[in-house]
């Protein structure tokens, strides 16, 4: 705006309703200039780029915003001296080769200043997000592991255990021994496994293996298990506990609750670029499921913290059985 | 000696035999039965008529409060369980008044 009222006031005789109309039509056409390259940077993801590859681009981009700033304020300048100014003016070219490098430079310099503070503003912008994406994560994966943790060491999975490792001593004391080993890897699991969100597929299914086998050893032919595992996915990683979640799920609110017990059903199959975990257990989703909520909604969480809401996770009924499914995207 | 008629109810194999072999050292008290559920102990105590009943509170089916609430019979009642929480509800349901 300076730059035109420098302009004009050079020009020699400045007029008030002149003046007017200049500033209207230039805050007018900035605005649309800057809209065009705003529309155009979001298009093409430019608020997603590094610093580094944003300077490179801001390199070009700001004298071409520069040379467009040119041609759009000389032509309107030009435009709005032969409608309102009485006396004939000079050619456009002698308009053109007079004002252009003044008009130029002031272009480049503002829509310098114009680009860099709207990419620094959405940069900002980004940084707080996946900042504060990141401590939700955190604090997700934190609250997992307590869960589990208080899970296992919970009064009543724990007093099941030993009282159930104190009556097979008398009358199967290798169970015994197995079900102590089994109890201890459980615990071991909890307390030391470190604080990786990831872990490989193999050693999450190890761990639901394991918890399987204890309970099978307390709750006997009410418990029968049976795990359907694509080998080749063994090496992919996946969210800690993820499956254990849904197994323990499955024993508490579906086959404790079933007279004759019931089995349980572990699948993991890769189908269409996602691998596919599914839990199947007996029973009926329960209506108010304040209590299974807990667990399941930080897996959910979790699930979309880590894979941007590609991943999902469903539970439904499926005839006579609960189905619970992870979907996550192989990368 | 006075003979103590009992009958030992829990979900669990494991846990009914761990309870019939530490009732053992007890002469005093002969164990009838054994059910593993609300509804094979609601008739075993109609048929049997125990004098006394060791019983699990988390059951599949009903639970060992609803088992109660049910009975005609009702004998004397040891709640055996590993909920904590469980703990302070048996002595409501336990005070005769």
């Amino acid at each position: 705006m300076y730059w035109t009222f420098q302009c004009w006031s050079a020009a020699g005789n400045f007029r008030f309703d002149f003046a007017v109309i200049q500033f209207v039509s230039d805050v007018g056409m900035y605005i649309l200039i800057t809209h065009l390259y705003r529309n155009f940077a979001n298009k093409n993801r430019w608020q997603n780029l590094s610093l580094k590859k944003l300077i490179w681009r801001m390199l070009i981009v700001i004298p071409v915003m520069g040379i467009f700033y040119l041609l759009v304020t000389i032509s309107k300048l030009y435009l709005v001296r032969l409608l309102f100014l009485s006396h004939p003016s000079q050619s456009f070219t002698e308009f053109f080769s007079i004002n252009a490098p003044g008009i130029l430079v002031a272009g480049i310099r503002l829509m310098a200043i114009w680009l860099l503070a709207y990419h620094l503003y959405h940069y900002a912008k980004r940084e707080i997000r996946l900042s504060v994406e990141n401590a939700r994560l955190e604090l997700s994966i934190k609250q997992s592991q307590l869960d589990n943790l208080s899970a296992q060491l919970n009064p009543h999975f724990l007093f099941n255990a030993l009282n159930n490792i104190k009556s097979l001593l008398y009358t199967r004391p290798d169970a015994a021994g197995r079900a102590i080993d089994l109890l201890s890897e459980l615990l071991r699991n909890g307390l030391y496994k470190g604080s990786a969100m990831l872990i490989r597929l193999n050693e999450e299914v190890d761990l639901v293996r394991d918890y399987l086998e204890l309970e099978c050893l307390r709750m006997e032919e009410r418990l029968n298990y049976d795990l359907d595992i694509d080998i080749s996915l063994s090496g992919l990683m996946v969210p800690r506990l993820c499956i254990q979640t849904l197994v323990e799920n499955g024993v508490k609110h579906g086959i404790a609750l079933e007279k004759h017990g019931g089995k349980i059903e572990v699948m993991i199959k890769e189908y269409d670029g996602f691998v596919n975990i599914r839990v199947l257990n007996p029973g009926k989703l329960e209506q108010d499921k304040t209590v299974a909520g807990i667990g399941l909604h930080n897996l959910k969480e979790r699930l979309d913290l880590s894979y941007h809401h590609r991943a999902s996770f469903s539970l439904y009924e499926m005839g006579q059985k609960v189905c619970s499914e992870i979907k996550i995207p192989i990368r | 000696m006075r003979n103590i008629r009992t009958l030992i109810i829990d979900d669990e194999r494991g846990a009914r035999q761990e309870l019939r072999r530490m009732l053992k050292s007890y002469p005093q008290i002969t164990v009838l039965g054994e059910a593993a559920n609300a509804d094979e102990a609601e008739q075993l105590i109609g048929l049997l008529k125990p004098e006394l009943i060791f019983l699990d509170i988390q059951m599949p089916g009903r639970s060992g409060f609803d088992l109660l609430e049910n009975l005609v019979h009702v004998p004397q009642v040891i709640f055996v369980t590993a909920f904590d929480s469980y703990a302070v509800q048996a002595f409501e349901v336990s005070d005769p008044s």
